[in-house]
């Protein structure tokens, strides 16, 4: 047995959350985004808020890992937050004074306006990612596209790829490291030199990962030909999941709450 | 001078809660001119034992010296070299001649190409007419021999080799035994196989793992006499070997168990006649 | 019955046909070995049975029909399954069970009855309770007993089996080999590519090809209880097999159908 190799992000829990069918759940998430961009407040914030850590509390998703996703941001939102509260000689009153730099107190309202519906944004839709698995999501998204079929958008076939590619994430994650290591006992160095020479170090790793990828997709088409894979028209699903009466109801009550919100306040 | 592991263990994610004790207690001696065969079934810890003894992963219990040092110490790199399973999907260079000198580059070894081309002559690939052609259009038996050159040209007094007949048809296995054959006369070898039948006739010793645990070592011929560990961890006999137990079960004596056929064969024969 | 007349197959560009001359017969309920060194077109033939490749010159049919029918070529393929070599590259599934059910959903089978052949697929290789299991986390043979099932849930007739046992350890190697042996027995058809005669011991045939032509065809205990023609054909003969043969010089009656240690050791000590 290897060791499950997670990816994505999900986080296995037996909740009122996980239960719900993806596409319940990408509704969810388009309408909360909506709401976010609607409020024009702090006291509108606050609401969401309150309704993002209620979600999380009922989904038993530790709030330190649905935090996780705010670290990668940190640069880019102090830099909206500077951007916005600091001013060059303005004209206005200054909170404080640095030569002709000054911390303008609208610009700082401003900037941390956004900062924390950034914040909002990236904890609420990654409920949707905490709670779902990638199959769930892809199976989800291939239904809420296919209306687009009608319009000549290669629903199925997308989904198709989303899936091939979650299948094969950890078998060419598996492959990368077994290429690293042996190219490590034939004496290649990958921490030596600058970064030119790093990146260089990485070509006899990259070179036959992706040789051995098109090998692979050769086979794949082959077996999938073989298994009558015709495209994704006429296709049916061994374990189709369908929205129940309490994915209606849990959809419509809380996408109408969460757009009220947003107009409101 | 020697290849040594002394109660070799390693966990993988050690301390995480699904933490994997994929060897424990392990310890062999490898000389110069050995044939060590380590066979145990998947996941028995064979490719983590190898790693160990390369120095790609380091000991979570227990050590490992070569020739004296550390395997990860700078003076003992490149003492061993080891060739992975199914080597040939790691070629990256344009030219064999280019992808075989890689280890001996990366070594600092004066004239690379020169140490190259003998290591495919050593595999039987005449360096002249294989050199310049590019790895990917090799067919399956010369592709193993290239990428199996690509180690000897480490020159390391050790080598390991993981699985190195897996796969391949008759021929390409026979070339691949060949070469083995010729490298032993200067270095140690070990071997990792499920199919021990190929490499026992030469062994100088075998390894059995199971489920990290060491479940006989010894003379080959001592198997006889002790087979249980090595059954019970799901490995078979060769036929030849069998073929004397079954015979000892039903009354022959045999005193010596022979590991080729035609020895094999005048031993049952002797045995047979003796009962008359 | 998947027959094949006369067949010539060029690759596009190539110099020499990969097959020439070739003519022979799958019947359901029985199994072929199919040998000969790399390069002597096995791969090619296979690939003929199941309309992924189209004869250059002759024909080509499975139970009637003309592999050339474009019509057709669904059922072709879903009456002829095909496993390669490497299990890893041809699973599509993210779980085994929906990687086994991948082949009847192509052709719109009914949820009901998807459910029903993924069951009886996974059942037929003992992979009962792995349903749910991601392919990375199987073993190598487990994974090839996988595409084995996803071929089964097309409910072929025919099974074909390119190298599958490769890149398996002995375990899994076994494990392939009585799978197999359980569909024979329930009536599919089988050819089975392999670079061990030890495989094919008890096929009902077996066929050797040589750049492209049937070097040999007939069964596995002649072609074992032939040493210098099998060497001929490039084919180690097992140990086992030049004991019984060294047993013989010695003057010692071994049959010819002792092929494994139980069978020389029953000839000389009876049980
Ligand atoms: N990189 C890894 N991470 C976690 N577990 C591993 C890793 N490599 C091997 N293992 C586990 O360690 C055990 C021994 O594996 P390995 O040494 O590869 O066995 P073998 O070569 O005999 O098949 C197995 O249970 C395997 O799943
Ligand atoms: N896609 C291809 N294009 C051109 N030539 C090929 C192709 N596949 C195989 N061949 C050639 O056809 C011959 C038979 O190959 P193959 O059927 O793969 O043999 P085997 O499976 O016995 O190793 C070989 O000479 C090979 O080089
Ligand atoms: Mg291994
Ligand atoms: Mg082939």
């Amino acid at each position: 047995m290897r060791v499950p190799v997670t990816f994505g992000q999900y986080v296995p829990a037996e909740s009122p959350v996980h239960s719900l069918d993806a596409k319940t759940k990408m509704g969810l998430v388009a309408a909360f985004t909506t709401a976010v961009f609607l409020v024009d407040g702090f006291p509108g914030l606050a609401v969401m808020a309150l309704g993002v850590a209620l979600g999380l509390r009922i989904s038993r998703v530790p709030a330190r890992i649905a935090l996780r996703g705010i670290k990668a941001l940190t640069v880019l939102l102090s830099f909206t937050l500077i951007a916005h509260a600091l001013r060059w000689n303005p004209a206005t009153v200054a909170l404080v004074r640095l030569g002709p730099l000054a911390v303008d107190a609208g610009g700082l309202r401003e900037g941390v306006f956004f900062v924390l519906r950034v914040v909002l944004l990236v904890v609420g839709t990654s409920l949707l990612t905490l709670t779902t698995t990638p199959v769930q999501l892809t199976d989800g998204l291939e239904r809420v596209m296919r209306p687009l079929a009608a319009l000549g958008f290669p629903a199925g076939e997308v989904a198709m790829m989303l899936t091939i590619a979650l299948r094969f994430i950890p078998t060419t994650a598996q492959e990368a490291e077994k290429i690293l290591v042996a190219q490590t006992a034939r004496g290649a160095r990958f921490d030596e030199g600058g970064p030119v020479k790093r990146a260089r170090a990485f070509v006899p790793v990259m070179v036959p990962l992706f040789v051995n990828l098109f090998r692979r997709a050769e086979d794949l088409a082959v077996a999938m030909e073989s298994r009558c894979y015709r495209g994704g028209e006429g296709r049916t699903r061994l374990n189709a999941s369908a929205m129940t009466g309490r994915d209606w109801l849990v959809l419509l009550s809380v996408a109408a709450a969460l757009i009220a919100v947003g107009v409101v306040l | 001078m020697a290849l040594v592991a002394r109660d070799l263990g390693y966990t993988y994610s050690a301390g995480a809660e699904y933490r994997i004790e994929a060897l424990r207690g392990v310890r062999l001696t490898l000389e110069r001119g050995d044939l060590l065969v380590i066979a145990g079934v998947t996941g028995s810890g064979k490719s983590t034992l190898l790693r160990l003894l390369a120095g790609l992963l380091e000991p979570g219990t227990g050590d490992v010296e070569v020739d004296g040092d550390a395997p990860r110490s700078r003076v003992a790199r490149g003492r061993v070299a080891i060739v992975f399973q199914n080597p040939e999907s790691q070629f990256f260079a344009e030219t064999l001649m280019a992808d075989v000198a890689f280890g001996p580059r990366n070594l600092g070894i004066d004239a690379a190409e020169d140490v190259a081309a003998a290591a495919l002559a050593s595999v039987g690939l005449d360096p002249v007419a294989y050199g310049g052609r590019s790895p990917f259009t090799l067919s399956g038996g010369e592709a193993r021999r290239g990428a199996i050159a690509g180690a000897l040209a480490m020159r390391a007094p050790y080598l390991l080799l993981d699985e190195p007949t897996a796969g391949l048809d008759d021929s390409g296995r026979r070339d691949v035994l060949a070469a083995i054959g010729r490298e032993r006369a200067t270095s140690g070898v070990a071997v990792v196989t499920h199919d021990p039948d190929e490499f026992l006739g030469d062994a100088t010793g075998l390894l059995a793992l199971d489920a990290g645990g060491v479940v006989f070592e010894g003379d080959v011929r001592d198997l006889i006499d002790r087979p249980e560990g090595y059954l019970a961890a799901g490995l078979r006999l060769p036929d030849v070997v069998q073929a004397q137990v079954l015979a000892r079960e039903r009354g022959a004596v045999i005193d010596r168990v022979e590991l080729q056929p035609l020895a094999a064969a005048r031993v049952l024969a002797q045995a047979r006649r003796a009962e008359r | 019955m998947i027959e094949l007349r006369d067949v010539r197959f060029v690759y596009p560009g190539a110099r020499r046909p990969a097959l020439d001359g070739v003519s022979l017969r799958v019947e359901p309920g029985r199994t072929i070995g199919l040998l000969g060194p790399n390069g002597s077109g096995k791969s090619t033939l296979v690939r003929l049975m199941n309309a992924l490749l189209l004869p250059t010159d002759g024909t080509v049919s499975v139970d009637g029909i003309d592999t050339g029918d474009d019509a057709s070529v669904w059922t072709i393929r879903s009456r002829v399954g095909f496993v390669q070599q490497n299990p890893d590259n041809q699973i599509v599934g993210t779980v085994a069970e929906e990687d086994v059910a991948f082949g009847p959903e192509n052709l719109g089978v009914p949820p009901a009855e998807l459910r029903v052949r993924v069951d009886d697929a996974l059942a037929a290789v003992g992979l009962t309770g792995l349903e749910r299991r991601e392919p990375h986390l199987l073993s190598e043979g487990q994974k090839q007993r996988l595409a084995i099932a996803g071929a089964l849930a097309l409910k072929p007739s025919y099974l074909v089996l390119d190298e599958p046992t490769a890149m398996l350890d002995g375990a899994g190697r076994a494990d392939v080999l009585a799978a197999l042996a359980a569909l024979r027995a329930r009536g599919v058809g089988i050819v089975h590519i392999t670079h061990h005669l030890e495989d094919v011991l008890g096929a009902d045939r077996v066929i050797v090809l040589a750049d492209g032509r049937i070097a040999y065809d007939g069964t596995p205990v002649e072609l074992v209880g032939d040493p210098s023609r099998a060497g001929s054909l490039g084919i180690d003969v097992p140990p086992i097999v030049v004991l019984a043969d060294a047993l013989r010089r010695e003057g010692i009656a071994v049959p010819r159908d002792a092929v494994t240690a139980e069978g020389v050791v029953e000839s000389l000590w009876p049980s």
